[in-house]
């Protein structure tokens, strides 16, 4: 099914300048990808790399724009992933806009979830300095969805030589979670943990973010936050705030975030990061970033395994752009903490019971990103 | 061996010397459709309008922008000057705009005059060109720092 949806995508693609319909006047064809190579250290996983090494992170995203008139536009991103578990198809987003001015303009469909910084670019990475976003804020703890479903209303506002650019919007959102963790400490059995990332569904969400532009070409500050009903028997309520922080010139790129998760009767989270990344010259970037993440379930026992919560990583990276549009990278992490970087997960029991759990974790990767 | 080390050493440090802009950039003058009624605007107004920040002229026309391809040296001179940034800034800019599915880049004209061409046939149009370039067909827009 889902190669079938893969293909059909594709034939739309090739098929869309050609037949293009009555009243659309301009469509535009874009996409992303990557491949990359990741190794890590001791019996950990983590971002793909295995102990042994993998090759198979690969990934190619296709994006469609189409617009009638000046008001009226569509947008659609289909997103393929293939790694050790596999392909992986998704539909990143597919959504109409209408615009009723360049403050007003009115969304409805499956809409990129306006939180932080990143989200809306979770896989571009020419748009970014590292291969991964940082997981302390963007890693599978699910502080947010990588769209909504629903209606939305964005814009942007002068404020003097000051601008803000805002976001409101209401319906359900989806997020990634890696279930391995918290179904380790509800001693669930680990061998029907069959996908490690699974996927959490919230409903009658309602969201913001406010982004204010300073007078300092690059600097921008923001906040984002939602609320919704976990889609389970519990319907809990999940609530999660962030704050971010920019500044971007020819040379630099800073970035800082702070993520705030609360699940009622559930798990809360804080998670943070800062990375800063320098052009050395046109083509050669070097990075570096810092992220932390401290998660915690309601009801359980921790002590057997209390590295499964956290999450600290440093990351230095060494990027060459042949173009804007593509770049080679090498990055090496060194991670302290399980919540994300751990053994597959039917050893987990084991590798715990042994003593044998290594809460460091070093990963290489290498490989490249491209965008058109 | 050692000799091929050294190549390898000068031609690192070579790159990581090599100025971030290697084009040299050129003057531009900035025009408009000839049925545009704004005759100038402000460095920062103009930015907004080739970042599609402000898409309607003063007037509530809608705005036509047009540029020259990333490795035009007017397109350098004219990133740098009006819009504070260099081209592959410009470009990471309208891969976000992109991918968040925001907006569109601007149209793309291989030459002057292509560009001139597009913005005389264009209403509400606004393009960029080479200060010695023939404008025949269209206004010049005034820009003040």
């Amino acid at each position: 099914m889902q190669n079938r949806t893969w293909a059909l995508a594709l034939a739309l693609a090739a098929a869309v300048p050609l037949h293009a319909q009555d009243g659309i006047d301009h469509v535009d064809i874009h996409g992303f990808g990557g491949w990359s190579y990741g190794r890590t250290s001791a019996t950990n996983v983590y971002l793909g790399g295995l102990p042994e090494g993998d090759n198979r992170l690969s990934q190619f995203a296709l994006n469609l724009g189409a617009s009638s008139g000046e008001s009226f536009r569509v947008n659609a991103q289909t997103e393929m992933n293939e790694d050790d578990d596999g392909t992986h198809v998704a539909l990143d987003y597919a959504f109409a806009e209408f615009k009723l001015s360049d403050h007003v303009k009115f969304r409805v469909g499956q809409v990129k979830q306006p939180f932080g910084i990143y989200t809306e670019l979770f896989n571009v990475g020419t748009v970014r300095p590292f291969f991964s976003l940082p997981q302390g804020v963007y890693g599978p703890v699910g502080f947010a969805g990588q769209s909504y479903k629903g209606v939305g209303v964005t814009g942007s506002e002068r404020l003097g030589k000051w601008s803000a650019d805002y976001d409101v919007y209401g319906g359900g959102n989806d997020l990634m979670k890696q279930h391995v963790v918290e179904a380790y400490y509800h001693h669930e059995d680990l061998n029907d943990v069959a996908n490690e990332i699974e996927t959490q569904s919230t409903r009658n969400v309602v969201g913001t973010r406010l982004v204010l532009r300073t007078p300092i070409e690059g600097l921008s500050f923001g906040g984002s936050a939602y609320t919704g009903i976990l889609n389970e028997e519990a319907a809990n309520r999940r609530t999660v705030a962030a704050g971010q922080a920019e500044f971007v010139n020819d040379r630099w790129s800073v970035r800082s975030e702070v993520a705030r998760e609360h699940q009622v009767q559930d798990e809360d989270a804080l998670g943070y990061y800062a990375e800063a990344a320098y052009r050395l010259t046109a083509k050669w970037q070097a990075g570096v970033q810092f992220d932390h993440l401290h998660n915690t379930f309601d009801g359980v026992d921790a002590s057997s395994a209390p590295s499964l919560q956290d999450h600290k990583e440093g990351v230095v990276g060494l990027n060459y752009w042949f173009t804007p549009a593509l770049v080679l990278k090498a990055d090496v992490h060194h991670v302290v903490g399980n919540r994300f970087a751990l053994p597959h997960p039917e050893l987990l029991n084991d590798i715990i019971a042994q003593g044998a759990l290594s809460k460091s974790t070093t990963l290489v990767r290498l490989g490249g990103q491209f965008s058109f | 061996m050692k000799h091929s080390i050294r190549i390898l050493i000068a031609a690192v440090v070579l790159a990581m010397v090599a100025p971030l802009n290697a084009l040299r950039a050129q003057d531009y003058k900035v025009v408009v459709n000839s049925a545009t009624t704004v005759a100038s605007m402000s460095k920062a107004e103009v930015a907004r309008l080739f970042l599609k920040q402000d898409t309607r002229w003063k007037d509530g026309k809608p705005v036509a922008v047009v540029d020259l391809p990333p490795a035009s040296a007017v397109r350098q001179g004219f990133s740098k000057t009006v819009l504070g940034k260099d081209v592959g800034s410009v470009n990471s800019y309208w891969q976000q705009q992109v991918f968040s599915g925001r907006a569109s880049p601007p149209v793309v004209k291989q030459s002057d005059a292509d560009v001139v061409a597009y913005v005389a046939a264009t209403p509400g149009a606004v393009g960029y060109v080479s200060a010695d370039a023939a404008a025949s067909g269209v206004k010049t827009l005034t820009v003040t720092p």
